[in-house]
């Protein structure tokens, strides 16, 4: 149909799902997206007030497919989101305002990606900024007119409510009276074997206790977020439809096994247990003496590897008699990986009442530990507290708990390609996708997808993403983000092959349309030339 | 296309056009909307005037006027076209060496692009430093010049008919063939339309003897104020000859031809009128259309009912001259004006369309666009309903143009499924649209983010101080260059320095940095020859002893100017060349540098650049090393001394000045690494890393026992100050942008020396910000120093309140800087 860009026209010649089908044999991908997409929006958006490109083209895509009376398209009317992430940054530290060098940027940016057929937009909104100063006052200034922004542009909006830091994303990493307490009790921030202290990342093991200002933190995120609810109750409604639950680090449910000041979306070592506060060992000891073996209680394993080591370099993670499969790697593994599944516990149940009755879905963030996967032991997935007894998944009993739950989780990682990674660090981002998926599978849990970093050297990501979010498995994401706007975002480099792939993955595919489709592609590509010249003027 | 890759228009001092900036073709959307990103919705605007029906066109430039009691004019209005043209030729640059009658040679620098052309330059010297610009000589300066501050001047260029009677611009330069000129540095500069012609974003560089390659004594910088504004480079320089054979130590002038393309585009304005006229008695529209471009016009047009910017195509009879262009719109020729001032036609139209949508076609490859929104002209053919009126008033409030149109052709699309392929229009509007805020948000993104930026300084724990060392001095030196660069002209300096000392102590100066003591070549010390005879034209060794003795007595220390990195021989070599030296150290050439063509050294390499007035010393060798160290003990032991200001360092490896200091155990020392910051088409970055990563890797090299003097802040202070650009006080961690910000007890911050201001003024501070500039280093931590010149002027005053406000406050050289953002 309407292949009329010169762009997308040259995508015809590369993608797979831009190619006609054979009789018979539709292509997986177009059949199960493509139908679910038109179907659901055409019966969805039917009242509302169609815009941008995407859904120009996605609706009249659906008027077509409905006039061909397709018959599979009745049973599956999930619908699929695509979400472009805002800056991290985009509002000011203290909350009062939105980054005022990039207010316009930010509203040209939510223009475009509205524009070019984008769901929605996701705001990362950070405990620190919000209350930067004081538990007691909320500063929702600078988050409102970002939301209001995207709200202008009739765009859907998923919040990221992040509790912990994001080292080096240029927003403060907690707030500052939180600092204070942890520089009164450092023990309330996660710590490592030597005694280095994270300080973006409190402890999972003072959730309960009166640490902040009197307050428990998992009483004080409950304040943060029910604060955001009454600040934004009018948008519920309309425009946000999404809230992920912060669950630790970088806003994953996972310990923060980096080195204390790196950044937890590049590290890729084996990294470290982060059990060493007096807290973690407290409960660790109590736990121990309750197993009935006191001295496993006294101290983490003292022959892990350090973060950037090989696995093999120490007995603990070794491939063959590897302490982690001794009674006692398993009694210490189960016991930090179930801290971590109680920890997300609290939050989600907490968040699901604070949210239960906001037509919002709910879903939190797991890390996408891809690094070792090869070895036995799985010690990067371990680290970051994902640990199953009897080398069984890892990533199952954090999906039950989702599941338990019914918040979505999303999966940071659907552009990870096995050819971008050091075949060194064992890496395998397919086994693991298909790990988490599995796990999703059996407890029922559903998931979404983001991509792990901008796609500026390998395009291949791109059709990986795509692959990965336009699948017929039944395991399907709900939603995928694309992270994140920024300069790279809208840089020449980037900017076009994003054009591209959210043009094919919101328009589905063109091929089933009239036969002089590729006369008005090539009437396009005239006119476009033309065009070009235009613009020069 | 290739030409336009490097002359691209840059305009010194002012911020490149953002698509300018942007490489490959994604953004380059030229025709923008009018401000505040308004798109004009056609024929949506409209309001009742005074019983006539007035469409009003957001940001049009006329008034319509309708006059629908005379002859039924329903429309009529005078668009504003803006075309490009585009001008290719070439510039030019020949050395001519052979001396003319009068014996001057001259270089002859041309153009055969239209216009009035200025040629803006000025001069290297032989053996000069960095790629400042100096004013040529009056002698040579070609009548009519104009001078332009004190380091370039504009030569107007001379139109004349040349042999095949085309017009070239050029202007001719002569000289002596024993000019002291190395490198005539220039750019283009287009009177008429302001646009300026660089040489790949920086200066032409012409040299005069030889090329740049081997007798650029900044071949082996890294980066230089303008990158690869050598004119080197094959792919870039096809027909760039320079021929000539060069002896080693005599200049000759060579010969020299460079051609250089050059693109020039300007603006035309133009305009097309359009009447709409109802004719009641047949129903139709007279459209009539006019236009001032001469030669072949084309308007590409279609009509468009219920305000839906589909375009359709007229029924038939089609004005003559139409073609069908791909079934969605039509290609009308216009007729030349039988004047010739250009081009007009006039057709009727079925009266049952709402409104006519165009572009002009001038070529294949000229489109004209409306000026106003950047999309197509709409003209409304009929008055409009109120009713309709009172629906497009609820829709534009709600939403702008654009919306409402893809609103529209939804409906269009699932109604008349046929139409499809005339809507292919508005959906390359929505992808310009989309460019477009990309292009923005890109633009906005990139620029750095930083709104406006206080700096406090937070000040230490006393405690936290740490011990004195030869890099720091005791953490709370404020240091006075204790001359400029006439101070030799007295004859006695340190006695008139002498007098002073009372005063700058009170001033609340810690250290004074005195000049270059010994024997010298030249008169400023310079370019030491006999490094054990203190007697120079500042004074004689007696009169310096006492000098540091005032100062010591007055609590001040003094900083002796150690020139370590060349010396000045006193003999010839068998080859007549300049490399045996005298006096108590009487080395030969095998402690120069084996790597300087000019002095026939036998030593090592050189471990750093080279400076080539003088043979560099090879510090590598040992007997070389120790002499040093012993003459710069003596000096400590005999003239009492307390420190050292190393000269040059960039020349040797810091590692050396390491063993100097450690040797000679100064109180305090600092070592001169200057070298360029980065600039990307003449405009200073934001990001300087690389900058101070350099001098940062010298202070590392010497372990930290020197510092070094901070220009990266300079540098950023000149912009910040002068353009008001403080974004650039904060590196992208919110810290000083600086050495200061990476090793705050390492750099001493200044903002003018001898070279930089003074009487040389190689890169003077912008002129009356001096004390933005004292305010910024003598409120943050580093040592500050103060230049001379500054202590004794108007400023004293303000200089000496900072100064006790830093004592005050006990800011240091590791006081903390917080970045408040203030809103």
């Amino acid at each position: 149909m309407e292949a009329l860009l010169s762009t997308q026209h040259a995508a015809a010649a590369s993608s797979p799902t831009m190619t006609r089908p054979l009789p018979g044999a539709a292509p997986a991908g177009r059949v199960a997206f493509g139908r679910a997409r038109r179907a659901g929006r055409a019966s969805r958006d039917a009242p509302r007030v169609a815009t941008g490109l995407g859904r120009l083209l996605g609706q009249a895509a659906a008027a077509v497919a409905d006039s061909k009376q397709s018959t599979r398209d009745a049973e599956d009317a999930s619908t699929f989101r695509l979400f472009v992430g805002l800056p991290i940054d985009s509002v000011a530290p203290d909350g009062s305002s939105v980054s005022s060098a990039k207010a316009k940027g930010i509203e040209a940016g939510i223009r475009a990606v509205k524009l070019l057929g984008a769901d929605g937009v996701e705001l990362q909104v950070f405990w620190s900024v919000v209350q930067p100063e004081s538990p007691d006052r909320f500063s929702w200034a600078g988050y409102r007119a970002v939301a209001d922004m995207a709200a202008a542009e009739g765009l859907s909006l998923r919040v990221s409510l992040r509790i912990h830091g994001t080292p080096g994303g240029n927003v403060p990493i907690l707030p500052g009276w939180v600092t204070a307490a942890a520089a009164s009790d450092p023990d309330i921030l996660f710590t490592d074997r030597s005694g280095s202290r994270h300080e973006d990342c409190v402890s999972f093991a003072v959730d309960e206790l009166p640490v902040l200002a009197g307050r428990s933190p998992l009483s004080r995120y409950e304040a943060f977020f029910r604060s955001f609810t009454d600040a934004f109750h009018d948008l519920f409604e309309s425009t946000i439809t999404d809230v992920t639950v912060g669950l630790g680090p970088n806003g994953e449910l996972r310990y923060p096994s980096y080195p204390p000041g790196s950044s937890a979306a590049t590290f890729t070592g084996v990294g470290e247990f982060q059990c060493y506060d007096k807290y973690m060992l407290a409960q660790l000891k109590q736990h121990a003496e309750e197993s009935g073996h006191p001295l496993w209680g006294l101290s983490g394993p003292h022959d892990t590897p350090g973060y950037n080591e090989s696995p093999d370099s120490k007995d603990f993670f070794r491939d063959h008699g590897g302490s982690w499969e001794s009674p006692y790697g398993d009694f210490f593994l189960s016991w930090y990986a179930g801290n971590l599944v109680n920890h997300g516990d609290r939050v989600l149940g907490m968040a699901s009442a604070v949210f239960g009755d906001k037509p919002v879905e709910l879903s939190a963030k797991v890390p996408f530990m891809h690094w070792w996967h090869g070895a036995k032991s799985r010690p990067a997935e371990a680290v970051a507290g994902f640990y199953k007894s009897n080398k069984k998944n890892g990533y199952s009993p954090v999906a039950k708990m989702f599941a338990r739950h019914g918040v979505t989780m999303v999966v940071p990682g659907m552009d990870v390609c096995m050819n971008k990674q050091h075949r060194s660090t064992g890496s395998s981002p397919d086994q693991l996708l298909v790990q988490i998926k599995n796990a999703c599978r059996r407890h029922g849990a559903r998931i979404a997808g983001e991509n792990a970093s901008l796609v500026m050297t390998h395009t291949s990501s791109f059709s990986r993403i795509r692959s990965n979010i336009l699948t017929t498995e039944r395991v399907r994401p709900s939603h995928f983000t694309y992270q994140r706007m920024g300069a790279d975002f809208f840089s020449p480099k980037h900017w076009p092959a994003f054009t591209e792939f959210v043009r094919s993955v919101v328009c589905g595919e063109w091929d089933e349309d009239d036969a002089d489709a590729d006369m008005a592609a090539a009437n396009a590509a005239g006119r476009r030339d033309n065009a070009w010249e235009t613009q020069l003027v | 296309m290739s030409a336009a890759s490097w002359s691209i228009p840059a305009i010194p001092r002012a911020a490149p056009p953002a698509r300018g900036g942007l490489p490959g073709d994604a953004f380059l959307v030229a025709a923008r909307p009018g401000p505040g990103r308004r798109r004009a919705a056609p024929g949506r605007r409209l309001r009742l005037r005074g019983g006539g029906v007035v469409v009003a066109r957001a940001g049009a430039a006329e008034v319509p006027v309708t006059h629908p009691e005379e002859s039924g004019v329903v429309f009529s209005e005078k668009f504003p076209l803006r075309r490009c043209k585009t001008v290719q030729g070439k510039a030019w640059a020949r050395v001519v060496a052979e001396p003319d009658g009068e014996g001057m040679c001259k270089i002859v620098i041309g153009c055969d692009v239209e216009g009035k052309w200025v040629l803006h330059w000025g001069v290297s010297y032989d053996g000069e430093q960095g790629r400042e610009w100096d004013q040529p000589p009056s002698e040579v300066r070609p009548p009519g010049s104009v001078t332009i501050k004190d380091y370039a001047i504009e030569t107007p260029l001379v139109g004349s008919p040349n042999s095949e009677g085309h017009m070239v611009h050029e202007v001719e330069i002569k000289f002596n063939q024993d000019t002291p000129i190395a490198i005539i540095n220039f750019v283009l500069k287009e009177e008429e339309t302001g646009a300026w012609f660089q040489h790949k974003g920086g200066d032409f560089r012409i040299p005069l003897s030889g090329s740049l390659e081997d007798g650029d004594p900044f071949g082996a910088q890294q980066d230089t104020v303008h990158p690869g504004a050598k004119p080197e480079g094959s792919s870039a320089q096809p027909q760039e000859t320079v021929p000539g054979d060069k002896g080693p130590s005599v200049k000759r002038i060579s010969e020299f031809y460079g051609e250089y393309p050059i693109l020039k585009s300007e603006y035309v304005q133009n305009f097309v009128s359009v009447t709409v006229t109802e004719n009641s008695e047949t129903d139709k529209s007279l459209v009539e259309f006019d236009t001032d471009i001469t030669g072949q016009v084309i308007i590409h047009w279609g009509v468009c009912k219920d305000n839906t910017m589909t375009w359709e195509i007229p029924s038939e009879p089609h004005p003559p001259k139409t073609k069908i262009f791909r079934q969605k719109a039509l290609q009308t020729l216009l007729q030349q004006k039988t004047d010739g001032t250009g081009n007009t036609i006039s057709f009727l139209l079925n009266a049952d369309y709402s409104g006519l949508v165009f572009v002009l076609k001038l070529d294949e490859y000229t489109w004209l666009r409306n000026v106003d929104n950047g999309f197509d002209f709409y003209i409304p053919l009929k008055e409009p309903h109120k009713s309709d009126e009172q629906k497009v008033d609820d829709k534009s409030a709600q939403t702008d143009g654009l919306i409402g149109d893809i609103r529209n052709l939804v409906v269009g699309l699932s109604s008349r499924r046929g139409q499809r392929a005339k809507n292919k229009v508005l959906q390359e509007d929505i992808l310009q649209e989309i460019e477009r805020l990309a292009a923005e948000a890109y633009s906005i993104f990139r620029s750095p983010t930083i709104d406006a930026v206080e700096d406090s300084v937070y000040i230490d724990d006393p405690a936290t101080v740490k011990p004195a060392c030869s890099g720091t001095g005791s953490g709370f030196e404020i240091l006075c260059q204790g001359f400029n660069w006439e101070s030799h002209k007295s004859g006695k300096w340190y006695v008139e320095l002498g007098a002073k000392a009372k005063e700058l102590a009170s001033l609340g100066f810690t250290i004074v940095w005195s000049p270059p003591p010994t024997d010298s070549v030249s008169p400023e010390g310079y370019m030491p020859r006999d490094l054990y005879n203190l007697n120079s034209r500042y004074g004689t060794i007696e009169e310096l002893k006492q000098l540091v003795n005032i100062f010591h007595e007055a609590g001040v220390k003094v900083l002796g100017d150690a020139v370590l990195n060349h010396r000045c021989a006193q003999f010839q070599n068998q080859n007549g060349v300049w490399n045996i030296f005298g006096g108590r150290i009487n080395w030969d050439d095998r402690a120069v540098v084996a790597d300087d063509p000019h002095f026939q050294g036998r030593g090592n390499k050189s471990s750093g650049d080279n400076f080539h007035a003088a043979p560099n010393i090879d510090h590598s060798q040992d007997f070389v090393r120790n002499d040093l160290k012993e003459w710069l003990c003596w000096m400590r032991k005999e003239v009492g001394y307390d420190g050292w200001r190393l000269d040059f360092v960039r020349g040797f490896w810091g590692g050396y000045v390491k063993d100097y200091l450690e040797a000679s155990e100064p109180y305090f020392a600092v070592g001169e690494y200057w070298d360029s910051l980065s600039y990307t088409y003449g405009e200073m970055d934001y990001n300087q890393d690389a900058h101070r990563q350099r001098i940062v890797d010298w202070i590392n090299a010497t372990s930290g026992t020197a510092g070094a003097f901070d220009v990266t802040t300079k540098g950023i202070l000149h912009m910040a100050l002068e353009r008001s650009e403080y974004w650039r006080l904060s590196d992208e961690k919110g810290k000083p942008p600086g050495v200061l910000g990476w090793w705050p007890s390492r750099a001493v911050t200044f903002i003018e020396n001898h070279d930089t201001g003074s009487t040389q003024g190689h890169w003077r501070f912008p002129y009356g910000m001096e004390m933005q500039g004292y305010v910024y280093i003598l409120t943050h931590p580093g040592t500050p120093a103060v230049f001379y010149d500054h202590v004794f002027s108007h400023l004293q005053q303000d200089i000496a309140k900072l100064i006790s406000v830093r004592r005050r406050l006990k800011i240091h050289c590791r006081s903390k800087v917080y970045n408040m953002h203030r809103k």
